[in-house]
C-alpha cells in the first residue's frame, strides 16, 4: 500500500514540479544563449537573469509550501475523511510524504546545480568545470587524507537526516496545532517555535557539555579547527538528528492514530 | 453470523462536552437502517468513531467483531458529511484510484451509474458544482461491494430527483449480507427504503426498532413519531 500511496503523491506533486525544472532549465537556457556574463551586460540579458533568478527562488518557496500543504490538506483538512479512510495505516501517510517531499527537495537542488553549470558554460567548458571540481577534491584530500572519504558519507547522511528531521518537525507542529479546536494555524506555529527551542536547548546541552568538560574552554570561545572536534562528534549530530526526526515522527503518528479530529 | 456494527457503552467527549454518552447498540447483517435524531445528537461522532476517525473516550465499537482499523477499513464504505475530493483529479481518475485501494471497488458499476447522471469522466473534479461533487463521492461509495455502508447526509445537498436515483441506487447496489445505516434528518424521503430504525439524541440511543413494528403497534410513520418524539 506504501507504494501506491508513493505513486499518488508523486502525482499529485509532479504536475507542479516538472513543468517548473522545465522552466527554469530553459531560462538557465536563454540566459546561455543570451551570453550573460560575455563581458557587456545589456538591458535584455538584465531581465532574463533577473527572471530566472527568481524562478530558482520560486522553485524553493514552492518546495517548502507544497510540503506543508501535502500534509496539511490531504491529511489534517477535507481531504482527510478519504486518506484516513482508506485500509492504510496512518505512519504510511506520514512516510510516503516525508520521502516524496525529501525526493522534491533533492531534484530542485540537482536541478538548481544543472541551471548554473549551463550559464556558467558561457565562460568555462563543461570540462573546465569537472577539473576544477576534482582539483578541489585533490587539496582536500591533501588536507585530510583517507579521512575525507569519511567525512563525505558524514556531510551526505548528516544533509539527508537532517532533511528528514526538518521535514518532520513541521508534520508534528501541524499534528500539535491541528488538536486546537479554534486557532489551528497559530497553535501550529506556536507548536513549531516550541519543539524547536525545546530541541535547540537539548542539543546545548548534549553536544557542549562534553566539550566544556574535555576541552580547553578557550578553544571553544576562539573556535576550533575542524579536525580538533573531539572524535565522533559529527556522527554524534547526525545521531542525535535522528533521534529528534524519531520523536517528532512519533508525535506525528500518535496524534494521527489517536487524537485525529477532523473538521 | 455476527453483528456487524455493535457498541458497548461507547462515549465520546471533546474536552469537557459529551457528544455520545454511553452508546449500546447492535446492527445486524442485511438490514437498511436510518440512524436519526437533530442536528448535534451525536450522529456523525458515532459515524467518524466507527470509521476510525476519531477514537473512543469510553467503551468500545466494533465492526464484524474487529476494532476499527485497516481490516475494517476494507469492508466499510464511508461516505462522509464534507466533500473529500481533490482538486486535482479527474472524474476518472478518482475511479481509479478508489479501483487501486479498495478491493471490493466495480470501476464498471461506477461509470454506469455516471452515464445514468450525465457526468462526464473526463471533467475536474475542482469543476464539479456541489450537488456533482456529492453525487461522485456517492456513486464511489456504493460502487463497493463492502459489508458495512455508512451514509451520513446522503442526499441532504441533491436535488429531489437525483434523491430518489440516489435512493435507488443505494437499494439496488448493496447486497443481501450487506447492512447499510443511512444518517439524515430528512426522514419522510428515505423512510420507505428502511427496515430499521435508530432515534438519536443527546448522545443516547432513545429507540432502536424495525419500521414494521413501529408502523403496527404505534400506528404512526416513523416521520410522526419522530416529530413526536423530538418536539421541540
Amino acid at each position: 500500500m506504501l507504494g501506491k500511496l508513493l505513486k499518488y503523491e508523486v502525482k499529485a506533486t509532479g504536475r507542479l514540479f516538472l513543468p517548473l525544472y522545465l522552466v527554469l532549465i530553459l531560462f538557465a537556457a536563454v540566459n546561455y544563449f543570451m551570453g550573460f556574463g560575455s563581458g557587456d551586460f545589456t538591458l535584455s540579458q538584465f531581465i532574463t537573469f533577473t527572471l530566472y533568478i527568481l524562478i530558482l527562488v520560486g522553485m524553493f518557496v514552492i518546495s517548502f509550501v507544497v510540503m506543508i500543504q501535502r500534509f496539511y490538506k490531504n491529511l489534517l483538512s477535507e481531504e482527510g475523511y478519504l486518506s484516513f479512510t482508506l485500509p492504510v495505516e496512518p505512519w504510511k501517510h506520514i512516510v510516503c510524504k516525508l520521502i516524496v517531499s525529501s525526493m522534491w527537495t533533492i531534484l530542485s537542488v540537482i536541478t538548481a546545480i544543472i541551471s548554473v553549470i549551463i550559464i556558467a558554460m558561457q565562460e568555462v567548458t563543461l570540462g573546465e568545470i569537472f577539473k576544477g571540481i576534482s582539483n578541489v577534491w585533490s587539496m582536500m584530500y591533501q588536507e585530510f587524507g583517507d579521512k575525507l572519504y569519511m567525512y563525505v558519507i558524514q556531510v551526505v547522511a548528516g544533509i539527508i537526516v537532517g532533511l528528514a528531521t526538518s521535514t518532520l518537525i513541521l508534520y508534528a507542529a501541524m499534528a500539535i496545532g491541528h488538536l486546537s479546536n479554534n486557532h489551528k494555524v497559530l497553535a501550529s506555529i506556536g507548536s513549531f517555535l516550541g519543539l524547536y527551542t525545546l530541541g535547540q536547548i537539548i542539543a546545548s546541552l548534549i553536544l557542549l557539555l562534553p566539550l566544556f568538560k574535555d576541552q580547553d574552554t578557550h578553544l571553544l570561545i576562539n573556535g576550533m579547527k575542524f579536525q580538533q572536534l573531539p572524535p565522533g562528534f559529527m556522527w554524534g549530530t547526525v545521531a542525535l538528528s535522528a533521534i529528534y526526526g524519531l520523536v517528532y515522527f512519533i508525535i506525528t503518528n500518535y496524534i494521527l492514530n489517536k487524537r485525529l479530529n477532523l473538521e | 453470523m455476527n453483528a456487524i456494527l455493535e457498541c458497548n457503552n461507547l462515549k465520546k467527549s471533546f474536552g469537557t462536552k459529551q457528544a455520545l454518552a454511553g452508546i449500546d447498540l447492535k446492527v445486524e447483517r442485511g438490514r437498511i437502517v436510518g440512524l436519526l435524531g437533530p442536528n448535534g445528537s451525536g450522529k456523525t461522532t458515532l459515524i467518524k468513531l466507527a470509521n476510525n476517525l476519531l477514537t473512543p473516550t469510553e467503551g468500545s465499537i466494533l465492526i464484524g467483531g474487529k476494532k476499527p482499523g485497516v481490516e475494517t477499513k476494507k469492508i466499510v464504505s464511508y461516505l462522509p458529511e464534507k466533500t473529500y475530493l481533490n482538486n486535482w483529479m479527474r472524474v476518472h481518475q478518482i475511479i481509479e484510484f478508489f479501483a487501486d485501494f479498495y478491493e471490493d471497488f466495480r470501476p464498471e458499476k461506477a461509470y454506469d451509474m455516471l452515464k445514468r447522471l450525465n457526468i462526464d469522466p473526463k471533467d475536474r473534479l475542482k469543476n464539479l458544482s456541489k450537488g456533482t461533487k456529492e453525487k461522485v463521492q456517492l456513486i464511489l461509495v456504493m460502487s463497493r461491494d463492502a459489508e458495512l455502508y455508512l451514509l451520513d447526509e446522503p442526499i441532504g445537498g441533491v436535488d429531489p430527483a437525483a434523491r430518489d436515483y440516489i435512493l435507488e441506487t443505494i437499494i439496488s447496489n448493496y447486497s443481501d449480507n450487506a447492512t447499510v445505516i443511512i444518517s439524515t434528518h430528512l426522514i419522510s424521503d428515505i423512510e420507505k427504503i428502511l427496515d430499521d430504525v435508530i432515534f438519536i439524541k443527546e448522545g443516547k440511543v432513545i429507540l432502536s426498532s424495525d419500521v414494521d413494528s413501529i408502523r403496527d403497534e404505534k400506528g404512526k410513520s416513523v416521520d410522526a413519531l419522530f416529530r413526536e418524539v423530538f418536539k421541540c
